[in-house]
């Protein structure tokens, strides 16, 4: 056991402190268990530092092996004879010619990104060669106008400006008339554009689709002669063994844009739960500059009818309320954001262990309970939409499930952001953060994104309640109320970028 | 136990088979043994230097000489402690190198501690993979703090006061954690 004074010469020294370093020596040459000990906290100490900063395996993999593949020839397959030699220099003129043309070059830059950590930034230059999407999504803006959207896990190779080939992964192809004739090969396709926009996908086989969103593309087989051409809402599939068969369209199966640069001032709501007891009102203060210029209280209530205030428990930031799951919810006026427009909620949410299905609808809410008019975010009780515990955010008859198991009784950062857009669809235009990383959905359902807010029965701004349980009197109705706990519920009306969601997690506010 | 020695046998044996195709040329089976192998590199370099911005550098040309040299490795089972020594070797120059950019007074201190490391090779667990699965298995502040500290660098004093605790009880819990983390390392997560 280290006592506290060792403790604290021990974060001296590895913070770098001399004195520090000066004082252990002499405990170390005394004291061969300290040694062991304080040699054990060094080593974790710089893995820990290396590990935070460390790429992931994939892509430390995929560095090395663009290095290897720079190099002019393995040593292994070298010949010592003269006139080998010479041939092997002039081998390594042609190829540093080669690599001068067309390695070297930029073929376009990163516009957007979402998710994809700490390997990418927005505006960095993408050169022919190699390239590897580990993690969320990366549009790409090529040097001839084309909009790569691409979707994580992505292995891709970048011949030039105007072909690439798709090894792995998902991408959107957005063509410009000028860069007609854009394509896109695959283990087993090959795709020319003719001026349109197409989804591309290849899986771990290498088998393909092809999905024509607008427009125009041909598509063949490589082993064949013969192009087919595709029009909007046609698709092809190819298997690993160079068969084409005609399939579905899917064009919901396909991100087709990422959240631009969002308002320098969002305009926001900030519940913080810290100013609960004060005056014994049962209601919770709005904080933020508001959303069109108003706060909105919150205001306990219970199906007893006596606005006894949910439990205050210890939050991620001060306070946060605990809802029972069996009779208690806060209200606001708050009407909600209607339509397509864009949005995002962030809140902690403490899930219990022992958590029951039918305490998961909805930690937050608003809208018409009817089919696609519904905001509902809730931890997913429904086995039939996906694994139980998982975050769930639905809109009445469609929804997406995540995949991070949130039944751990932790403080869990939780963000949803709806870039809008007359396209906003629940399975293209959604993403979610758990714990400040892009969260991979279970299933997503496809469906445009209609909140309805001017019916009669819309209902303002909840949290705690399920938005379907319309009559209090009812009471056998079940997936009723919400367990667990909440805190720093956050709405924007903008879609956040995942730097925003990361300072507002880190932080508790954008400003800081 | 003996499905053990079977499974690490299994194991041995597939590894030569990818160093012989490797040996050969074939850069698929070479990537095969960086993606098996990087866990191990990283970490080994990561232990045994403060440069943490340099360990990856070091790593990817620990696996590019393993490329060019590999024709000079008898013993296709002794791929990994190969690799091991390449790297061992790049990062003493790297030291050198560093040392003559910047001479500072020997230290003792890091001396008598590299003892210790080298007393003890625990180089056989790829930590860096575990450390990653270990890290979730704490609780939410020690997280906090360890991203806090770590990712988000923030100093001992900062730390102190976005953790609303003593500084005494803050070394202690840095500490506590990182005792943590070692032994579920050890445990194999």
């Amino acid at each position: 056991m280290i006592s506290p004074t060792d403790s604290q010469l021990i974060e001296r020294y590895l913070a770098g402190d001399k004195n520090a370093r000066q004082a252990l020596i002499e405990r170390v040459q005394n004291d061969p268990e300290f040694k062991t000990q304080l040699a054990q906290q060094r080593d974790m100490h710089r893995l820990l530092a290396y590990a935070n900063q460390a790429s992931s395996g994939d892509a430390f993999t995929a560095a090395v092996l663009q290095s290897v593949q720079a190099e002019p020839a393995s040593a292994s397959r070298r010949r010592y004879c003269w006139w080998a030699t010479a041939c092997a220099s002039l081998l390594v003129c042609v190829v540093a010619v080669f690599y001068a043309l067309t390695t070297s070059v930029s073929v376009g830059s990163i516009s957007k990104l979402a998710g994809t950590g700490m390997d990418y930034t927005p505006g960095q230059s993408i050169s022919a060669g190699e390239f590897y999407l580990d993690a969320g999504y990366a549009e790409i803006t090529l040097i001839n106008g084309v909009v790569l959207l691409l979707e994580s896990p992505a292995r891709l190779m970048f011949e030039n400006a105007d072909r690439l080939v798709l090894r792995q992964g998902v991408l959107v192809a957005k063509v410009p008339p000028e860069a007609t004739g854009f394509a896109v090969d695959t283990p087993s396709a090959n795709i020319i554009d003719l001026g349109t926009e197409f989804g591309v996908a290849v899986d771990d086989t290498g088998a393909s689709q092809v999905h024509v969103l607008e427009g125009e593309v041909k598509v063949k087989t490589p082993g064949s002669q013969e192009y087919e051409n595709l029009y909007q809402d046609d698709a092809r599939s190819f298997d690993a063994n160079q068969q084409m068969a005609v399939i579905q369209s899917q064009p919901n199966r396909f991100m087709r844009t990422l959240p631009g640069r969002r308002y320098q001032q969002p305009q926001y709501l900030h519940w913080s739960f810290d100013d609960a007891g004060l005056d014994q009102s049962a209601t919770f203060n709005c904080a933020g500059p508001g959303i069109g210029q108003q706060c909105f209280i919150a205001q306990a209530q219970t199906l007893q009818g006596d606005n006894a205030p949910p439990a205050l428990i210890e939050g991620a930031f001060g306070e946060a309320v605990w809802f029972n799951g069996a009779d208690q919810w806060l209200d606001t006026e708050f009407p909600g954001i209607g339509g397509n427009k864009p949005r995002t909620v962030a809140f902690w949410v403490k899930v219990p262990q022992d958590f029951a299905p039918h305490q998961g609808f909805g930690i937050l809410s608003w809208g018409l309970a009817d089919k696609l008019s519904a905001w509902q975010i809730s931890i997913n009780p429904l086995n039939v939409s996906g694994p139980l515990g998982r975050i769930r955010v639905g809109t009445n008859e469609a929804e997406i499930v995540g995949t991070t198991d949130l039944r751990d009784n932790q403080w869990h950062h939780v963000a949803i952001v709806l870039f809008g857009g007359d396209r906003a669809d629940l399975s293209t235009h959604v993403l979610i953060y758990i714990d400040g990383e892009l969260e991979r959905s279970y299933g997503k359902s496809i469906a445009r994104v209609s909140t309805e807010l001017n019916h009669p029965q819309s209902k303002p701004l909840m949290m705690g309640r399920n938005l379907a349980f319309n009559d209090p009197n009812n009471s056998h109705k079940t997936n009723r109320f919400f367990r667990g706990g909440v805190d720093e519920v956050y709405l924007f009306d903008t879609a956040l970028t995942q730097q925003d969601i990361n300072k507002l997690m880190r932080t508790n506010s954008l400003t800081h | 136990m003996k499905l053990a020695t079977e499974h690490n046998a299994n194991d041995a044996q597939r590894l030569c088979r990818w160093v012989a195709r490797a040996r050969g040329g074939d850069i698929k089976a070479f990537e095969y043994l960086v993606s098996q192998q990087q866990s191990r590199v990283r970490s080994y370099l990561a232990k045994r230097t403060d440069y943490s911005a340099d360990v990856d550098d070091l790593a990817q040309e620990s696996f590019v000489l393993a490329w060019q040299k590999l024709a000079t490795l008898h013993d296709d089972a002794a791929f990994s402690g190969w690799v091991l020594s390449i790297a061992q070797n790049l990062l003493r120059n790297h030291h050198r190198k560093q040392a003559r950019l910047a001479p500072t007074e020997p230290d003792l201190l890091a001396q008598l501690l590299d003892e210790q490391q080298q007393q003890h090779p625990d180089e056989q667990e790829a930590e860096l993979s575990l450390l990653r699965q270990c890290l979730l298995k704490l609780d939410h502040p020690a997280q906090k703090t360890l991203r806090l500290y770590y990712r988000e660098g923030y100093s001992l004093q900062e730390l102190r006061e976005a953790m609303g605790v003593a500084h005494s009880t803050l070394t202690m819990r840095l500490n506590r954690y990182r005792k943590k983390l070692r032994d579920c390392i050890n445990r194999g997560y």
